[in-house]
């Protein structure tokens, strides 16, 4: 289901942006009174371009891609789309995407709603993970909340009597009762009828939720890349819970036989059986989980050590040893005897089992118990696994904090491209501007200007923007003018000053310049549309090389603000952890490489379809 | 041919000039920007004080913690923090004196007893002094700051500014913020405050009564009288103290890069230019095996590219050219450090360095090979990364000017006069196509230089791109700078140098 609405949404963005996004374009600019005129010349460039398959295609999926990804509030968030509760409703993700969307404005709307306005007593946020967990199942959940607040007011109430027969008991000894004691009967007194409220409250919550008045609906993935999943179980990071070959680290799983007579640290151990010697290594931690076996497991009843293990010859020979032991029966006495009866006893039983189920390469085990879930008993025959994650969960794993992978890398790709677009975009308007003046004026202004440049390009800016980086935390705004200022525009500006040079000797610029347009028109309307092509050409590679410059920054630690999604910095995580969790290097990089290639196809393809080199064969 | 030995003077010319541009700015940069080493030094010294039992603080040594004004100031001068920003750059530079000390030596002082005599007991005057305004200042409970004095308010004072007073009470039981907003409240007043008392200079009327502010003010004029005497003294002498006793011959001597004085590394605490020479080898060796491996990869695959163009081979390896320019260096470095490195895939080779500790005695106990081996795999990896980071562009530019000079007339000429294909290839056309490979080096020499940061990172090599990123974290100015100075002058040369081979060996090119 999940998978098939995903399909339509990546569908919905082509669409979105093949057809929508020029019919926009379109209809804008025809509302503001231009009119779009493409010369035959772009009309042969664009088809050449589509021509070109992998060019083409690459473009469509980096564009549709992007467009899509301005939807994330929406698709991958850790709030609900829609929370509805009685008469309240919220939009909480949506809010969200408005808040991104209106980036300049510093969040308008506010981030939080208020836990009473959704039926959940309390006056901080509302934890939309608590609610959606109510609404699925209102009955078992508010069986306990309503327990427990019984039993408070049970308390309460036994406490107030007490207290209430203390200062009986003062004033019949004709004593003054210490004023703290009536203060506390007074406040207590004060909780309770709050208590009685608040439960019968709770009745008409309940009506509400049981009545399906209450309904929450989410995102496709309910993880964002800012809230961490420390509720999963084991450490962060967390490996990736979808079988991805390679980097998925090996889960095991084994059966839980029963409990043996020894114990070790005061918890007694148990017998577990595996498939293999790799599923059963000493050392290795299980979560002993109940349920049927191929549900996706949530239930914890405990985890266990491995402390020994050995295959089936090993036990074949324990056994065999200590039968040649039982064997002389008279040389021991009784006690041991028993003793070394119920363990060949026990040990045979495991031995038939483990040759029953697993066969010759069947493993056994002793396992200790490190924590058991309260007023729960191990069931023979339990399940054991080393993660007990449906493979959904967390697909790609978690970061060292503990933040979601998957939309890490989706964000990141949503800031690191739009990065990459706002830089080239504003060093081009910069870029574009200068070249324009130094080629169409030349003389001292272009001299001047080009020994500025030289000397501005030798600036080292990996090393200024490390200086500055290291003092002030530059955010994403500062991160682009950085770029725009140290680096962006100055190849622009070569290229398009050669080419002003080139056009204003032809014989069209000085007819206009001739008939007295102005210097500013000859420029924007007559010489730029034709010196546009080498740029328009560069720039995917442009972008690929801004990119890579967020991802390096964002790996020295020098680029976006912490709490900013990037690459970069879940890149850094895994050179953290370089050998225990591939994963943080290996998805990154993966993004990132097919990013860039694909744009770095789309380069290919705009080069060869705008300016397309004609080279002679040799045969 | 004029032309362009006025062309390439120009760019000599400009050379210096872009060199002390941006020097300059670096510089200025380096100077605004908070975190220098005192705020450093003073950092530790309150995370030191932080970590002993941080008691009640507000006593007479101001906001806990942190150095005094003295022990600042002093430390202002042996970092030539105390100068303007131009002219510390000057210093620095070279081209204005800069005043040194070196501290006098008992040695120094026998040769002249009579003037050590009296410098001494010039110093005790001053101590003396100054011990007895420590006295008064502690027993009046004031503060000295700078040169005035400063005293709790007084009742009188407390009750002239009532409202004042309330509202700093309220503010004072506010937050950190609401602290600041207090401290600008008090300094419209011309007040300040120490801990949670306010505090202000003295009155002129105080100052002439005959209490103990009067007998303060006193002492420290005459303190600090003394102080300048002793300055003035030893000032015949070129020498001068600072107030802990200790005594310096002071030199005023240019002394900056210019004359090859990069200053003292204050992490490494030796000179900087060592510390830097000590690391170039390690990057040169690094930079230029992985250039080298680049030329041997990218040229034949570019000739072979060529000749296929738009073959099955160009295609395909097309694919691994743009893999190539898609990531970056460092990322190449950091995935096959995943997978070779020892972690959940292989282990070949070691996860970084230059070599293995024990390098040196394999060497001198003659296992040549083994250390052969460790130095091979130490250099796989980076080697890799320097590799990746130039391939593409290369691999393509070798491919387009071989495929350009294959539509030149005199390759049609060749192939007329009867030679074979292979001799046309590869005598006459690759020739001229590896023209503007070679004019490369130049910019390579600089590439080296800065685009080593990112794999010096990762795979932990000590040498230049890894010391400048340490030095940048920790703040260490001189190593800044000297990396800096010595990058944008490779650079520089390296640009130029590039043309100038270009020029050099294609006679078709003019530069103007």
């Amino acid at each position: 289901m999940t998978f098939l609405l995903t399909l339509m949404v990546l569908a919905a963005g082509v669409l979105l942006t093949m057809r929508g996004i020029p019919w926009l374009f379109r209809a804008v600019s025809g509302l503001l009174g231009f009119k779009f005129r493409t010369s035959p010349l772009a009309q042969k460039r664009l088809r050449r371009f589509r021509s070109i398959r992998r060019g083409y295609i690459s473009f469509v999926i980096v564009t549709s891609m992007f467009t899509t990804s301005l939807f994330l509030e929406v698709l991958v968030n850790d709030r609900p789309i829609m929370i509805r509760y009685d008469q309240n409703t919220a939009f909480p993700a949506v809010r969200d995407l408005a808040n991104s969307w209106l980036f300049f404005v510093d969040g308008p709307f506010r981030t939080f709603d208020r836990s009473a306005d959704f039926g959940i007593p309390g006056e901080g946020p509302l934890d939309y993970k608590a609610f959606s967990e109510i609404v699925d199942d209102p009955v078992t959940s508010f069986g306990p909340i309503a327990e427990e607040r019984r039993q408070e007011m049970k308390d309460l109430s036994d406490e107030i009597s007490e207290s209430k027969l203390e200062i009986d008991d003062l004033l019949a000894d004709g004593e003054e009762p210490e004023q703290w004691l009536i203060e506390d009967l007074e406040a207590a007194t004060e909780d309770l009828a709050m208590l009685k409220i608040q439960i019968d409250n709770l009745g008409s919550i309940e009506k509400v939720f049981a009545s399906g008045d209450a309904s929450v609906f989410w995102p496709l993935y309910r993880h964002g890349p800012r809230r961490n999943r420390l509720d999963l179980p084991g450490t962060a990071p967390h490996g990736p819970s979808l079988p991805i070959p390679g980097i998925t680290p090996r889960y095991s799983t084994a059966v839980l036989v029963s409990q043996t007579a020894g114990t070790r640290g005061g918890k007694p151990t148990y017998e577990v059986m595996a498939a293999d010697p790799a599923s059963l290594e000493p050392g290795q931690k299980f979560f002993v989980v109940d349920g049927v076996d191929d549900e996706p497991v949530t239930d914890v009843l405990g985890i266990l050590l491995l402390r020994e293990s050995m295959g089936v010859p090993e036990l074949t020979a324990r056994i065999a040893e200590r039968q040649q032991k039982l064997d002389e029966p008279e040389t021991l006495d009784g006690g041991l005897l028993s003793e070394l009866r119920s363990k060949q006893e026990s040990d045979q039983r495991l031995l038939d089992g483990i040759l029953q189920q697993f066969g010759e390469t069947g493993q056994a085990g002793i396992a200790e118990v490190l924590a058991q879930a309260e007023g729960r008993k191990f069931p023979d025959q339990g399940r054991l696994m080393t993660r007990f994650l449906d493979p959904w969960e967390a697909p790609l794993g978690t970061s060292d904090s503990g933040i979601d992978v998957l939309p890490l890398l989706l964000y990141g790709f949503r800031i690191s491209v739009g990065f990459a677009m706002m830089v080239m975009g504003l060093g081009y308007v910069v870029g574009i501007l200068a070249g324009a003046v130094m080629g169409y004026y030349g003389g001292w202004t272009d001299i001047l200007l080009q020994r500025f440049i030289e000397i501005w390009g030798s600036v080292p800016f990996l090393f200024l923007i490390m200086i500055i980086a290291s003092i002030v935390d530059p955010g994403f705004w500062m991160l682009v003018i950085f770029l725009v200022i140290l680096r962006s525009w100055m190849a622009v500006t070569y290229q398009i000053r050669g080419e002003f040079y080139r056009e204003k000797a032809k014989d069209y610029v000085q007819a206009a310049i001739g008939t007295g347009v102005s210097d500013f028109k000859v420029m924007i309307r007559h010489i730029l549309p034709n010196s546009m092509i080498p740029v328009i050409s560069r720039a995917p590679f442009s972008f690929v090389n801004y990119i890579s410059a967020l991802v390096s920054l964002d790996f020295l630690g020098f680029g976006l603000p912490p709490t900013d999604p990037s690459w970069g910095r879940l890149l850094n995580q895994g050179f953290q952890f370089l050998l225990i969790y591939p994963h943080l290097v290996l998805l990154p990089v993966m993004a990132l490489a097919v990013t860039l290639f694909l744009v770095v196809l789309i380069g290919e393809a705009v080069r060869e379809a705008f300016d397309p080199k004609v080279f002679s064969r040799l045969r | 041919m004029s032309g362009m030995w006025t062309y390439f003077a120009r760019r000599l010319l400009l050379v210096p000039v872009t060199f002390l541009i941006i020097t300059f700015l670096v510089y200025a940069v380096l100077r605004l920007t908070p975190g220098g080493p005192i705020e450093q030094l003073e950092n530790q010294m309150k995370a030191a004080a932080a970590g002993e039992a941080g008691g009640g603080t507000g006593g007479l040594g101001g906001d806990g913690g942190g150095l005094d004004e003295k022990a600042r100031d002093e430390l202002k001068v042996y970092y030539n923090l105390d100068q303007p920003i131009p002219l510390a750059y000057l210093q620095w530079l070279g081209v204005w004196p800069k005043k040194t000390r070196s501290p006098v030596i008992l040695a120094d002082r026998a040769q002249q007893p009579d003037f050590w005599q009296q410098s001494q007991s010039l110093w005790s005057a001053y101590r003396i002094g100054d011990e007895e305004l420590d006295r008064l200042v502690i027993e009046g409970e004031f503060q000295i700051s700078g040169d005035t004095i400063l005293r709790e308010i007084t009742l009188s004072d407390r009750q002239q500014h009532l409202p004042l007073i309330e509202e700093a009470a309220r503010l004072l039981a506010g937050g950190v913020s609401s602290r600041s907003q207090l401290d600008r409240r008090l300094e419209d007043q011309g007040w300040s405050r120490s801990g949670t008392r306010f505090m202000r200079a003295l009155t002129d009327e105080e100052k002439l009564e005959s209490g103990l502010p009067a007998r303060t003010q006193v002492q420290m004029l005459s303190t600090e009288a003394d102080f300048d005497a002793l300055q003035a003294h030893l000032e015949m002498k070129q020498m001068e103290s600072n107030r802990n006793g200790s005594f310096y011959h002071v030199d005023h001597a240019f002394s900056g890069i210019i004359q090859g004085d990069f200053g003292r590394s204050f992490t490494y605490n030796k000179d900087a230019l060592d510390v830097i020479v000590s690391k170039f080898p390690i990057s040169i060796y690094f930079g230029l095996i992985g250039y080298l491996a680049s030329w041997l990869v990218c040229i034949p695959l570019g000739i072979s590219k060529a000749i296929r163009h738009k073959g099955t081979f160009d295609t395909a390896s097309s694919v691994l050219v743009f893999l190539g320019y898609a990531t970056p260096g460092f990322v190449a470095c950091l995935l096959l450090l995943v997978l070779l490195g020892g972690g959940s895939y292989w282990n070949l080779v070691p996860l970084g360095g230059f070599r293995s500790a024990d390098w040196n005695q394999w060497w001198s106990q003659g296992e040549y090979l083994r250390c052969i081996g460790d130095q091979v795999r130490h250099t796989l990896i980076p080697m890799f990364g320097y590799m990746v980071g130039s391939f593409a562009s290369m691999t393509v530019l070798m491919k387009n000017s071989l495929l350009e000079n294959f539509g030149a007339d005199y390759v049609r000429t060749a192939f007329a006069k009867g030679l074979t294909e292979g001799r046309v290839i590869y005598v006459h056309a690759l020739r001229n196509s590896l023209i503007p490979i070679t004019a490369g080096i130049g910019h390579f020499l600089g590439l080296l230089f800065a685009g080593s940061f990112l794999i010096e990172k990762v795979c932990n090599i000590p040498g230049m791109g890894l010391l400048g990123y340490e030095s940048i974290i920790r703040r260490d100015y001189p190593i800044i700078l000297a990396t800096l100075v010595f990058g944008v002058l490779i650079r520089l040369t390296g640009n130029i140098l590039s043309d100038l081979i270009w020029a050099l060996i294609d006679p078709r090119i003019r530069f103007k």
